[in-house]
């Protein structure tokens, strides 16, 4: 029956085997392993607001397959409304979880796949969009959680996949036969994947015909043979071991990545959605990054949210809450965050009808979104760090906050204004050191496609001839033989 | 005994509250127990359908119903502006008047 509960999700997880190492350590449970639980528990998140009735509306849909109530992040995208809808139920949730809870990755995958295996089929006379139907009716029958698994290693970023000096840096279909396919390779920064119960493998460029081996897409068990996950360094990362000084102790800080390895993986056929189509495969690139760079505005609005409350909170705890230039500051992180906010609705807004029947955002809007978070958050969070003062790098460790002896000191020279605990004053200055620093930065920079990507695709689609005859046509310069016929027709 | 006049009730997503609409329809419910059954909107019949949105862009999803809808959507009640303090006995107001209590 669809719908689990969070607590249903994480039992989920117990039944799964995946293969997970951290500094050569294999991490024998990821449930309950201090490293992984708060993305466990961001995830679950996802899972919990579908039963809440102050957020069912944003966090479930009606299924268009079955007609069956599911979470929103299994659903295929029906309307405007419902591509808006996405992007709300990311900024309510990032409110409550300070962090990335990943499932947005997979929900974008699913959404991708659907419109291009319908394209695929109509063109090339292949069956896998039913094949796909009958495996996202299963996701949203069972509500499981999908990673998204785009990003290859790439190596040498100059060369195509299939002139890398080694074949496995893009994931490649290495054998077929009459059961499925073999695939062998890797895929790198894949956010929420160890807590993740499938992944949705796509291809990560457009392909040419000597690349047709990289044209796969299909659906892996995380705990399929075969595959390990290496999970990532990050900043603060042995923090999670610690409690104050972690800052969000309950759902970290990012979403928790690793680079995921595929040796000799088996998929049987009816897990295969893309194999050899190579002409199909920047379409599926390009329709998953619009997908997933419509996000942002909604899941980094919402972290900036916490940011800027958070800024506003130790103002306040520091005793500088009402000065003039402290406010301003706030203004201004509100402003670039609902200025983010206001994109990712645009690009919903003007979203658009696929032949499939899916809704899909704006692609031009959509990299707005995205390239705009690539600088709005360092600003935001710049302002962050100027508002609560040095203190937030230089604070002594919780061990000392709560020694026997020497947390009297602490507590005696970190406190601000009478009325708020120094506890409070660190509290929230772990926060802000925590959210606003490291790995939160880049991730706002590099994921769903680093800025240079989406100035790529403005420059394809910001129309640019159209607005040259406009300025021309204004400053009175006949430019081609249609307009001078067109001026001497309107003469006679 | 006469039957209690029914409320079924549904929540926008809040995903940017202005006003904290679960705090309101628990403050709601307090006030109106002897009179007033709350049902939730799904599967559910009732007399009068109250929606509950967190700011004014009021895009809570309605489900069917010809009957009766009072609106609370941030500080409006019905779209008419109202001080957030005068909100909750505007609001009893309305459902008194309806349920002819």
């Amino acid at each position: 029956m669809p719908l689990m509960t969070g607590t249903q999700y994480v039992e989920s997880l117990k039944k799964l085997t995946p293969r997970v190492y951290f500094e050569g350590e294999e991490i024998q449970s990821v449930v309950g392993h201090p490293l992984l639980q708060p993305h466990i528990n961001s995830a679950a998140l996802t899972y919990d607001a579908a039963h809440d009735p102050a957020y069912e509306d944003l966090a479930t849909a009606v299924s268009h397959l079955t007609g069956k109530k599911i979470n929103r992040f299994t659903h295929i995208h029906q309307s405007q409304e419902e591509l808006v809808k996405k992007v709300k139920l990311l900024r309510l949730i990032a409110q409550q979880t300070g962090s990335c809870f990943q499932r947005c990755v997979g929900f974008d995958a699913l959404n991708a796949i659907y419109s291009t295996t319908y394209d695929m089929d109509k063109k090339l006379n292949t069956d896998y969009h039913q094949r796909f139907i009958k495996y996202l009716t299963s996701v949203q029958e069972k509500d499981i959680m999908l990673a998204g698994a785009m990003t290859d290693p790439k190596g040498d970023r100059g060369l195509n996949p299939s002139k890398q000096a080694d074949p496995d840096l893009y994931v490649h279909i290495v054998e077929k036969n009459e059961q499925g396919i073999v695939i062998r390779g890797a895929k790198a920064h894949m956010t929420g994947m160890v807590n993740s119960h499938e992944m949705l493998i796509m291809p990560t460029s457009a392909l040419a015909a000597e690349d047709q081996d990289y044209a796969v897409s299909c659906a892996v068990p995380v705990d399929a043979p075969g595959v390990i996950h290496i999970f990532g360094r990050q900043t603060n990362d042995k923090r999670k071991f610690d409690q104050m000084d972690q800052g969000n102790a309950e759902y970290g800080i990012v979403g928790g990545e690793c680079l995921t390895v595929l040796e000799n993986v088996f998929v049987p056929w009816d897990k295969v959605f893309m194999c050899g189509e190579y002409e199909f495969a920047g379409s599926l690139v390009e329709r998953f990054a619009t997908l997933h760079r419509q996000n942002y505005g909604g899941c980094k609005g919402g972290v900036s949210d916490v940011v800027t409350g958070a800024a506003a909170a130790i103002a306040e705890y520091n005793g500088a809450g009402k000065a003039s230039h402290i406010r301003d500051k706030l203004v201004e992180m509100m402003h670039l965050t609902e200025t983010l906010y206001c994109c990712s609705i645009a690009c919903s807004s003007e979203g658009v009808k696929l032949p499939s029947g899916a809704y899909y955002p704006s692609s031009l809007l959509g990299n707005v979104v995205k390239q705009n978070v690539t600088r709005y958050i360092y600003e935001i969070d710049r302002l962050c760090q100027d508002i609560a003062g040095g203190f937030i790098a230089t604070l002594p460790s919780e061990k000392d906050f709560n020694h026997p002896d020497l947390g009297q000191y602490v507590r005696k020279y970190f406190v601000g204004k009478a009325g708020y605990s120094a506890e409070d004053r660190y509290r929230m200055a772990r926060l802000i050191e925590n959210m606003t620093g490291g790995t939160a930065l880049v991730e706002s920079m590099h994921g769903a496609g680093s800025p240079q990507a989406q100035r790529v695709m403005l420059l394809r689609m910001g129309n640019l001839p159209h607005k040259v005859k406009l300025a021309q046509k204004l400053a009175g310069i006949n430019t081609g033989t249609a307009e001078k016929e067109a001026a001497a027709g309107r003469e006679k | 005994m006469d039957a209690k006049f029914t409320i079924g009730y549904k929540f926008c997503g809040n995903c940017n509250p202005y006003l904290d609409t679960p705090g309101l329809f628990r403050d709601l419910k307090k006030e109106l127990r002897e009179e007033i059954e709350f049902v939730y909107w799904e599967n559910a019949v009732f007399d009068m359908l109250l929606i509950f949105s967190g700011c004014p862009v009021d895009c809570a999803q309605r489900p069917e119903f010809s009957g009766p809808t009072v609106v609370v959507a941030g500080s409006t009640l019905n779209y008419i502006p109202l001080a957030v303090k005068d909100l909750k006995r505007a609001l009893l107001q309305e459902i008194k008047k309806i349920a002819a209590l």
